[in-house]
């Protein structure tokens, strides 16, 4: 149910993107860690309920699912889908991750909002 | 005015994270240690604060999360601590905004404890940092030897695991003790695990050994 106060999140940074170039939001790019914990059917309704609820509907959604990164003690790095992948090169689980547990606003793309002077 | 892409670049959870370092500051300055504790509901959260609070000395305090009611903190208060109730109104895991309000009500220069009892859910809460200085994972033999693997986003962020509820072993014989410490092990190779009962005390005294030691 986080997916909810999430997707509220993803919007409000995208309006504020937006807003600051006196436009509207025309689409939005959010990417996924795959250890983020996030259900991405679940954050896809949500964001399309939250532009709706904003008069935002119509906004292109695109949601990008990278590998987790992690680096191992032994010096390797690696991609993982899931905690459970131990490193490649030796097999060991003490690691470091580098990056999938979090879910990120990419890119905003804005278009004129229709109350501009020209 | 044409399309124009935006690059934003920035975190879905800023606004949590930002919150979350602010009281991790705040905490700092009190010389508190704060632990987040997570489980299922019913896993005996509640049962191992109130068992520290009557049978460990130390100076601990705890926020606790409920969707409804403010039955737990009560509970917590009758067996001796501090205890500030945070009433979620339905979300399914605490913010550090949430735990902020509630810690301001509370002394902290006067604690060298501070441990949040998070609502009762293993998935939404282990990806909302609070400030804590550890994430303490829950789990109970009644729920099966199963859910490090199906949970791995908690048990993977947690630093200590409590296996609970070890007095009734006998009446879960199929529960293998020796596979979800493994599995625990396999997520992170220097997890710290306690294997307790908060009924009878078995092996609470190890637990009581971290507090004394200051981490």
């Amino acid at each position: 149910m986080h997916e909810m106060s999430l997707s509220q999140q993803i919007v409000a940074t995208a309006v504020e993107a937006a807003e600051s170039r006196d436009g509207r939001v025309a689409g939005i790019c959010v990417e996924v860690g795959a250890l983020s914990a996030t259900n991405v059917e679940s954050l896809s309704f949500w964001l399309e309920e939250t532009l709706r609820s904003r008069g935002l509907e119509g906004a292109e959604l695109q949601v990008q699912q990278p590998p987790a990164r992690m680096r191992c003690e032994c010096g390797a790095e690696y991609e993982a889908e899931d905690m459970f992948a131990g490193c490649p090169e030796c097999g060991g689980f003490s690691r470091e991750t580098l990056s999938g547990k979090d879910v990120r606003v990419k890119w905003v793309e804005v278009e004129d909002d229709g109350k501009g002077e020209d | 005015m044409a399309k124009e892409k935006i690059d934003v670049e920035e975190s879905a959870r800023k606004r949590n994270v930002e919150a979350a370092d602010r009281n991790r500051e705040m905490f700092r300055r009190a010389g508190v240690t704060v632990l987040n504790l997570i489980g299922s509901p019913g896993c005996g959260k509640t049962s191992i604060l109130e068992y520290t609070a009557r049978e460990c000395e130390g100076r601990f305090a705890v926020v606790v999360g409920d969707v409804k009611t403010a039955l737990d903190a009560e509970r917590i208060e009758a067996s001796g601590i501090i205890a500030a109730p945070l009433e979620t109104g339905g979300t399914c895991h605490l913010t550090a905004e949430m735990v902020r309000g509630a810690a301001q009500e509370l002394d902290l220069d006067e604690i060298d404890y501070l441990f949040i009892e998070n609502v009762g859910n293993l998935v939404c809460p282990s990806t909302f940092d609070l400030g804590e200085d550890e994430k303490v994972a829950v789990v109970s033999l009644p729920e099966g030897d199963d859910k490090v693997r199906k949970y791995p986003s908690l048990f993977s962020r947690a630093g200590m695991t409590f296996i609970n509820k070890m007095d009734l072993l006998d009446a879960f014989p199929d529960y293998d003790v020796g596979r979800i410490k493994s599995d625990l092990r396999g997520l992170r190779s220097d997890m710290r695990i306690f294997q307790t009962s908060a009924k009878t005390g078995q092996g609470m005294g190890r637990w009581f050994e971290y507090l004394r030691g200051g981490g």
